[in-house]
C-alpha cells in the first residue's frame, strides 16, 4: 500500500489571482517525525522536488540531540536568498497517513537559515519513493521503491 | 540510531491536515510570523512563542511534551515558500 496525503491549504489572508481567487494555497506538506538520540519532534515539511537535500532547521538539531560539532559541511543555493550553510547528520523520519506507516534512517542537512517549512527534498527522502502529485485532487501519493531504507 | 527514544507517537498526518484545514483563518492569521505549537490531532494550538525555543519554553511552563505536538510557523500574508 502506498501512502497518500491531503494538501495542507495555507492562508494567504487575500486573493490569490493565480489561482482564481482563492484566497489559500494547497502545499504538499506532511508531518514528519523527525528522531534523533534524546528526542522527537513533528514537524510540517515540504515535498519538494526541487530541493537536492532534505533541510532541517538546525534549532531542531539541538532540541533533538543531533551533535553537528564535527558534522560534515556544504552549502544549498536558491535564486532568492543565495547560498546557506548546510550540515548533515543522520536522523530516523517517519510518516503516516493513518493506513501506512513508513519509518527510514536518513542523512539529513540542518542550516541555521530561516525556512518557512522544512524541506523534503531527493536527498533522505524522494530518493525513495515514487511520489505522484495529484494537482487535481490536492494529494500527494508516495509508493516506496526498490531503494527504500527502512520499515 | 540504536539509542534513540521510545514511545514515539505516529501522528496521523491526513488527520492533522483535515483539522488545520477547517481551522479558522481569521484566528491562524493572528499568530502570523510566530511558530506555534498544535495538538497532534491539528485541532487547537496550546503554545506559541516568537522562535521555536520560546514555543518549546512555553510548552514546557505548560507541562507538556514537546514531542507530542506538531510544531509550525505561521507564514505572513505576504510570504512565498521560496527558499
Amino acid at each position: 500500500m502506498n501512502l497518500r496525503f491531503r494538501y495542507k491549504l495555507v492562508r494567504a489572508g487575500r486573493l490569490i489571482p493565480s489561482l482564481g481567487g482563492r484566497t489559500v494555497r494547497p502545499r504538499p506538506l506532511v508531518d514528519v517525525t523527525v528522531i534523533g538520540p534524546i528526542g522527537s519532534r513533528v514537524r510540517p515539511a515540504l515535498l519538494d522536488t526541487a530541493a537536492d537535500d532534505t533541510i532541517l532547521p538546525e534549532s531542531l538539531a539541538v532540541l533533538i540531540g543531533v551533535d553537528l560539532s564535527t558534522a560534515p559541511t556544504g552549502s544549498a543555493t536558491s535564486p532568492i536568498t543565495g547560498s546557506i550553510p548546510l550540515r548533515y547528520a543522520p536522523v530516523t523520519l517517519r510518516l503516516t497517513d493513518g493506513r501506512e506507516q513508513r519509518e527510514w534512517p536518513a542523512t539529513v542537512a540542518f542550516t541555521p537559515a530561516r525556512l518557512i517549512h522544512p524541506l523534503l527534498g531527493f536527498a533522505g527522502c524522494l530518493q525513495y519513493f515514487t511520489a505522484t502529485f495529484m494537482g487535481d485532487r490536492e494529494e500527494v501519493e508516495l509508493a516506496v521503491n526498490a531503494l527504500y531504507p527502512g520499515t | 540510531m540504536s539509542n534513540q527514544p521510545r514511545d514515539i507517537p505516529w501522528v496521523d498526518s491526513n488527520l492533522f491536515t483535515e483539522n488545520f484545514n477547517k481551522y479558522p483563518a481569521e484566528e491562524l492569521l493572528k499568530y502570523a510570523g510566530q511558530y506555534v505549537a498544535w495538538t497532534l490531532d491539528g485541532t487547537r494550538i496550546l503554545a506559541s512563542g516568537s522562535d521555536e525555543l520560546e514555543m518549546e519554553e512555553r510548552l514546557k511552563e505548560m507541562g507538556l511534551d514537546p514531542s507530542r505536538v506538531v510544531g509550525m510557523y505561521i507564514p505572513t500574508p505576504d510570504q512565498s515558500t521560496i527558499l
